[in-house]
């Protein structure tokens, strides 16, 4: 879609408009918003859904293209060294489908993994730095390699449920059920009673009994 | 009807891509000759390009020529269709691929004759949404258990330049559960536009997906009515399932080829 504004500005240009911020035509908000605004769900019909990439030149977020873009769109998914990154990535309709017509531990899930992640990306910070780790820390480094290389990897695929599965399996390997601070019907339900030392990333199964 | 035979001569300039032309006036209860965004034909000796009236002022009318307006003389005519841009929207576009003209670029069958829609619609009626409530997968567990996609969604991937979105989105292409895949490129390098085409090819599912391509070597003109081709015909099949029983989920990537560089263009 930047490709898009862009054809816009030089055409603009060469109409001889007046250029607004950084070069672009004063009403590239509402082209753009004109164009996704077509993703609809019908009434009693079908429903449009619109998937885009704008690139961010200089990985600048405050670029006007990806600037405007962000107020009109549901969100976005913030693409970076070949992964998806969860710190900068959101679906602000999400809600309206985890739990009620995905698996009931869907939303703890989700929550519970970007809980250790995030504080795998500090511990993995004092690391760095080389100050001192308490063993939590160590349990959440662990997780924080395991995370992006069973999760966060592009040519990962594999289908909800199947990942659900894997990521109570991840935690198994790293923690015990007690550290999770999840929900107790969950755990019993969900958290692998035998978890597997190390399980590649591609086979991994459930190790509920 | 006769209108649309009549040419018109009197170019009064040709300045890049715009021709302005000075046609006769109108009486004031007498249809205008064309309207805001109209199409007309650029008839030149040895060529024919498609314009789009983009400014007219009294009777002086702006046109901005898709193609390009070199090789354009003086001498060249102009022909007021009369219409707005059109795509092509019937079953028989599945499985194609077309330019950003609305034209089979794949060496198929010329779908001329099917029934068109115009591609300057109006907004959807609000009063027709409904809030979203079902999931689309992806078999992306990024996207499907941390930020999981729903049907109605408009989302963008933000990506630093340079990041394999190419490969990425033909992944989601292939693998989500819509019934149909409108694919748009803007700005494609043949090798991305070759490795789209073959990707959805090898994985079984083109006969469920309609390409629109600009590729870079076409004019940038054409990138800006591309988008609208797919969006129409995504508008009017998502709106046109009512009686039939099932849903049709028109899943639309608007994918940004190579970057395009121009001029002063920094960013």
């Amino acid at each position: 879609m930047t490709a898009y504004a862009d054809a816009m500005k030089e055409v603009g240009i060469s109409m001889e408009r007046v250029p607004a911020n950084r070069g672009y035509m004063g009403d590239l908000y509402s082209q753009l918003a004109r164009r996704y605004e077509k993703a609809c769900d019908y009434d009693g019909a079908g429903s449009v859904t619109i998937l885009s990439v704008t690139t961010m030149p200089g990985g600048d977020v405050t670029h006007p293209v990806p600037d405007n873009t962000g107020y009109i769109t549901e969100g976005q998914f913030y693409l970076h060294d070949d992964m998806l990154d969860p710190f900068g990535s959101l679906s602000r309709l999400k809600q309206h489908v985890i739990g009620s017509s995905t698996r009931e531990d869907h939303s703890q899930i989700m929550n519970t993994m970007i809980r250790f992640y995030s504080g795998a990306t500090e511990a993995e910070q004092k690391q760095a730095m080389a100050f001192d780790l308490s063993s939590f820390d160590e349990k959440q480094i662990k997780f924080g390699e395991l995370f992006r290389k069973r999760f966060m990897r592009l040519d990962v695929s594999i289908p909800l449920e199947e990942a659900l599965d894997l990521c109570w399996q991840t935690l198994a390997e790293c923690f015990d059920a007690d550290e999770l601070l999840m929900k107790q019907a969950l755990i019993d339900k969900y958290f692998p009673k035998v978890a597997a030392s190390s399980s590649p990333v591609d086979s991994a199964q459930p190790d509920s009994e | 009807m006769i209108r649309h035979m009549v040419r018109h001569h009197n170019i009064l300039s040709i300045v890049g891509n715009i021709i302005t032309v000075s046609v006769p006036e109108t009486e004031g209860n007498s249809d205008a000759i064309t309207r805001f965004g109209d199409l007309a034909m650029v008839e030149d000796e040895f060529s024919t390009s498609i314009a789009q009236v983009i400014k007219i002022d009294r009777n002086e009318i702006a046109l901005q020529v898709f193609s390009g307006t070199q090789g354009v003389s003086n001498a060249a005519s102009i022909r007021f269709l009369g219409t707005a841009m059109k795509v092509t929207y019937s079953a028989d576009i599945l499985g194609r691929i077309f330019n950003s003209l609305g034209e089979p670029m794949d060496g198929g069958s010329n779908l001329a004759h099917d029934p068109k829609v115009s591609i300057d619609g109006p907004s959807v009626n609000p009063v027709k949404r409904i809030l979203a409530s079902k999931m689309i997968r992806t078999n992306v567990p990024m996207i499907d258990v941390f930020n999981c996609l729903v049907e109605s969604q408009k989302i963008p991937i933000f990506s630093v330049s340079g990041e394999p979105y190419n490969p990425f989105l033909a992944r989601i292409g292939i693998q989500t559960d819509a019934d149909i895949v409108v694919f748009a490129g803007l700005g494609l390098i043949f090798d991305d536009y070759h490795y789209f085409r073959t990707q959805f090819e090898e994985a079984g599912v083109f006969a469920r997906t309609v390409m629109f391509c600009n590729l870079a070597s076409d004019p940038i003109v054409e990138r800006l009515i591309v988008l609208d081709m797919a969006l129409a015909f995504c508008c009017r099949r998502g709106e046109a399932c009512a009686g039939i029983g099932y849903r049709y989920d028109c899943l639309c990537r608007c994918h940004e080829g190579s970057r395009y560089f121009y001029g002063a263009s920094t960013c």
